[in-house]
């Protein structure tokens, strides 16, 4: 009986060979965080102004960026190291004629290269909180959030490993490993940026088409392991000093961690041992990944084109080219054969096809995207949003994105207040719908056009939102009946359905400009705070002037001021436009103000 | 014993091996021969579980290696080139020698290094070709398995310590179960050591066989027969794989039983005849010509 390999005695023997990896990683996070925590608790107390707690949980509690950008590149530096075996024939030779099956070589590997970091970033974590104990920085909280942020640290390192591991696993050399991590990381965001790009170049019938109005880390989220951990928000709750994280979040990266763990375990067992030396471990994969690589760098470039040039003859040019280049350079990177880079025409010929019909198709509209408009019979209801549409902001608390489907924000959620805004009566805003698929391929402005934004809901499910420029005239005689219909009015201005009670609620706010207050000091104009009875006054007066007042003489009239009433002790409001019509509100609105 | 069961083994359009299927039976110290690119460290890799066929399979004591921890264990590999860890020693090396291979021989190698003369402290990264050779045989040898694969492993090797590698594969299989396979491209280096061989050849085995058997029954004769009659009786009653003649000296390969074959010499009234021992090279010759290939062009 062959006596076996003791898992925990190779363990150690690879720990040993990893001993410049721990060494290395000792020194990052022991400057990163003990340090770091030392010189600021020491030297920068006064320069911060800020207490010891407080500076201690900002150096190693929630939401540390710096921290998770190093423990990030550790884990695809330990991913790399790890497994760098699988890209080496001889190394290979020797870890698979042991007496090992690959599952647990896998699990060595894995183990060794990962308690590194362990023991370097738990280490560090350890002494900063026993330097933050002896100056009396620390709270049993905020040594409860340290845990917390050592446990997460733990699963960002952990996530971004997965990450490095599965592009390593797909691999034949570090080289293109390190490629594939990248591209791993850019490639959808990438695609994400063409899309947009192509969203707003060629779908201007397309609503909440800017892509760049997001912010970057909303654009960034979720493409990638790495992006996942960088940006992950909090839940809104603080913590001692950070945001706590989102236990949403960490739920999604432990199983995004998961399952990239599993498929590299998975891919381990079936990775051919030849396939050490080759740029591609699944040479079945070879044709796909160029394809997917070749064909957004060149239809990139034709973009790159339309945006310098339009013109179509070049624009085909670009396409022949860069797509010829993007291959050969592609190709390169597999063989690293100079004669080779022309090898495989048929992938050329692919690529430049492909890019050619999508970005042909993009730009000439070949699925009729914006002159789309579903038959009457299709539909079971639709909304208008108007540019003076009144301003809903969240309820709730701070940060929180609230389900309640009379909460909205306007610039972020369009969406949201068409959804809300649906009638089922909707023969007034197909007529508007009738004349913006007129213009549909119209990006910017035209003369006597307003911008509407339109939603079909049709009847088998399917919800449709599309940006239209649309006849003023056209746009003013819909809008004008459609006011008139209280079913409407209800939805576009919760204000009306509130009762006195409710009103009490509310604090009104208004800023004390020359139109509505034209009496006033110039040094009294600021923003006026008004609550109770002034605001019931207020409400009473607005929602009298609304069941009067015309489309017409609300928008088409000057709007004096915006009247924000924000419900007391949350941080939702509404903004509600105040015309030169609403003599009501106006008037309700000087007297509180004058007995102010 | 190692069976090897109609392997094949594929790189991509490339077949090393074709449905390969030999015998390494137990305390023999089987030799692996062939040209460059024949498939011996292909083979190897395969019987080591490096490499998975594509078909057939390699048994060890009738169980499948591939995937088989308990038969690997009997198993120690050395590649041609032997992986040895970034600034590793000797010592090192030792050390995880004795995790991965428990039965390793610790005292043993000490000793060994000892007797060979290298410092155990040393990096082997300053040691030359031939050193880090004997290194890893010293290794092989103590990991104590019951079989040590050895790729190209006397390449590099000077005869003195070739002798000496030679004198301890001897050595441990008189005190051990142990079977050394040795894969070379050269059948002068593995001749005096080797008692089985298996020729492989674009792949495929040619043929496997106890080198003894082979030679006595192959038979290097240098005759001169004066009388063309008899000569040419003589050439049709042995069973001549290969002859030639130059002037008058006949010389003939021939298959048979020593004392027959002799005697059917001596009724030709030969006025010399000498009856020569066959080199490793000249077996295969001989064989692989009669199995239709034409080894003067593989054989160097």
């Amino acid at each position: 009986m062959t006596s076996k390999i003791s898992f925990f005695k190779l363990v150690r023997q690879e720990m040993g060979r990893f001993g410049w990896l721990l060494a290395l990683q000792i020194l990052v996070f022991w400057m990163l965080i003990p340090f770091r925590l030392l010189v600021m608790l020491t030297n920068r107390l006064d320069y911060l102004n800020t207490d010891r707690l407080s500076i201690f949980c900002q150096n190693m509690g929630f939401g540390q960026w710096e921290n998770t950008f190093v423990i990030l590149c550790f884990g695809i530096i330990c991913a790399l190291c790890g497994f760098e075996y699988l890209h080496s024939q001889v190394k290979l030779d020797f870890y698979y004629s042991l007496a090992l099956k690959r599952d647990r070589l896998f699990a060595v590997k894995f183990v060794s290269s990962s308690l590194t970091f362990f023991i370097a970033y738990g280490s560090a974590q350890l002494l900063g909180a026993v330097i933050g104990i002896g100056f009396g920085a620390v709270s049993l909280k905020a040594l409860g959030e340290l845990l917390a942020a050592s446990f997460i640290g733990c699963l960002y390192f952990l996530c971004s490993y997965s990450g490095a591991l599965l592009a390593v696993m797909l691999t034949g050399k570090m080289l293109t490993s390190i490629l594939a991590i990248g591209v791993f990381g850019l490639y959808l965001p990438m695609v994400k940026g063409i899309l947009g790009m192509v969203q707003e170049i060629f779908m201007p019938a397309s609503l909440s088409a800017s892509l760049w109005g997001s912010s970057m880390e909303a654009f960034l989220r979720n493409t990638s392991p790495w992006a996942m951990c960088l940006f992950e928000q909090g839940s809104g709750d603080l913590g001692v000093t950070g945001m706590q994280p989102d236990a949403v979040s960490l739920v999604a990266i432990a199983g995004v961690t998961l399952v990239f763990m599993l498929v590299s375990l998975g891919l381990s067992r079936i990775r051919r041992t030849e396939a050490a030396g080759s740029a591609i471990a699944f040479s079945k994969l070879e044709p796909w990944i160029k394809l997917f690589l070749t064909i957004p760098m060149t239809f990139l470039a034709a973009m790159f084109c339309n945006q310098i040039l339009e013109n179509t003859a070049w624009e085909l040019i670009f396409l022949l080219v860069f797509g010829v280049l993007s291959c050969m350079i592609m190709e390169f990177f597999y063989r690293w054969d100079i004669h080779q880079v022309t090898k495989h025409k048929l992938h050329m010929i692919l690529t430049v096809g492909i890019a050619a019909v999508l970005f042909f198709g993009a730009q000439f509209d070949w699925i009729g995207y914006n002159t789309y408009l579903p038959d009457p019979e299709e539909i079971q209801s639709m909304s208008v949003l108007d540019y003076m549409n009144i301003v809903y902001e969240e309820k709730g608390q701070e940060g929180n994105d609230s389900d309640d489907s009379d909460s909205y924000n306007f610039y972020s959620d369009e969406i949201s207040i068409l959804d809300h805004l649906e009638m089922e009566d909707f023969s007034l805003i197909y007529r508007i719908a009738q004349d913006g698929v007129q213009h549909a391929k119209s990006w910017t402005s035209l003369p006597d056009t307003e911008v509407v934004k339109i939603k079909y809901h049709l009847k088998n499910g399917r919800e449709v939102y599309r940006r239209y420029f649309t006849d003023t005239e056209l746009f003013m005689d819909a809008m004008e009946e459609l006011q008139k219909n209280p079913e409407y009015r209800e939805l576009r201005y919760p204000i009306l359905s509130w009762t006195e009670e409710e009103a009490g609620h509310y604090c009104c706010s208004v800023y004390a400009s020359e139109y509505l207050f034209p009496t006033l000091p110039e040094e009294k104009r600021e923003q006026v705070y008004l609550y109770d009875e002034d605001v019931e006054k207020i409400v009473k007066a607005y929602q009298k002037d609304l069941e009067t007042i015309s489309y017409r003489e609300l928008y088409a009239g000057p709007t004096l001021e915006f009247c924000r009433v924000e419900e007391e002790n949350t941080f939702a409001f509404s903004n509600y436009p105040v015309s030169a019509e609403m003599k009501r509100t106006v008037k309700a609105l000087q007297e509180a103000v004058k007995n102010k | 014993m190692i069976q090897i069961e109609n392997v094949t083994k594929r790189f991509d359009d490339l077949v090393a091996l074709d449905q390969v299927s030999a015998q390494i039976p137990d305390g023999s110290i089987f030799g692996l021969v062939g040209t460059n690119g024949a498939g011996k460290s292909t083979l190897l890799r395969v019987a080591a579980g490096v490499l998975k066929p594509e078909d057939g399979c390699v048994k060890l004591d009738g169980e499948p290696i591939w995937e088989n921890p308990e038969r690997k264990a009997k198993i120690c590999f050395l590649p041609d080139t032997v992986c040895f860890f970034a600034n590793a020693s000797i010592e090192t090396m030792e050390k995880y020698y004795s995790t991965v291979y428990p039965g390793f021989d610790g005292t043993r190698f000490k000793d060994l290094v000892s007797q060979f003369g290298l410092d155990p402290k040393r990096k082997l990264a300053g040691f030359s070709k031939g050193m880090k050779k004997q290194v890893s045989v010293m290794l092989g040898i103590c990991a104590n398995t019951e079989y040590l694969f050895c790729d190209e492993t006397f390449d590099g090797l000077d005869p003195v310590v070739r002798q000496a590698v030679k004198g301890l594969f001897a050595s441990e299989i008189l005190t051990r179960k142990f079977t050394p396979v040795i894969a070379s491209h050269s059948l002068r280096e593995i001749e005096d050591i080797c008692d089985h061989v298996g020729l492989l050849h674009r792949g495929g085995v040619l043929f496997a066989r106890d080198l003894d058997e082979m030679k006595l029954d192959l038979h290097k004769i240098q005759c001169v027969i004066p009388n063309p009659t008899l000569e040419k009786e003589l050439l049709e009653e042995l069973q001549v794989l290969k002859s030639e003649k130059r002037g008058s000296l006949l010389t003939i390969i021939v298959r048979g039983d020593h004392e027959t074959v002799a005697r059917k010499i001596q009724e030709k009234m030969p006025l010399f005849s000498e009856i020569l021992p066959l080199t490793l090279e000249e077996i295969f010759i001989s064989e692989t010509e009669v199995a239709g290939y034409d080894i003067k062009n593989l054989i160097f």
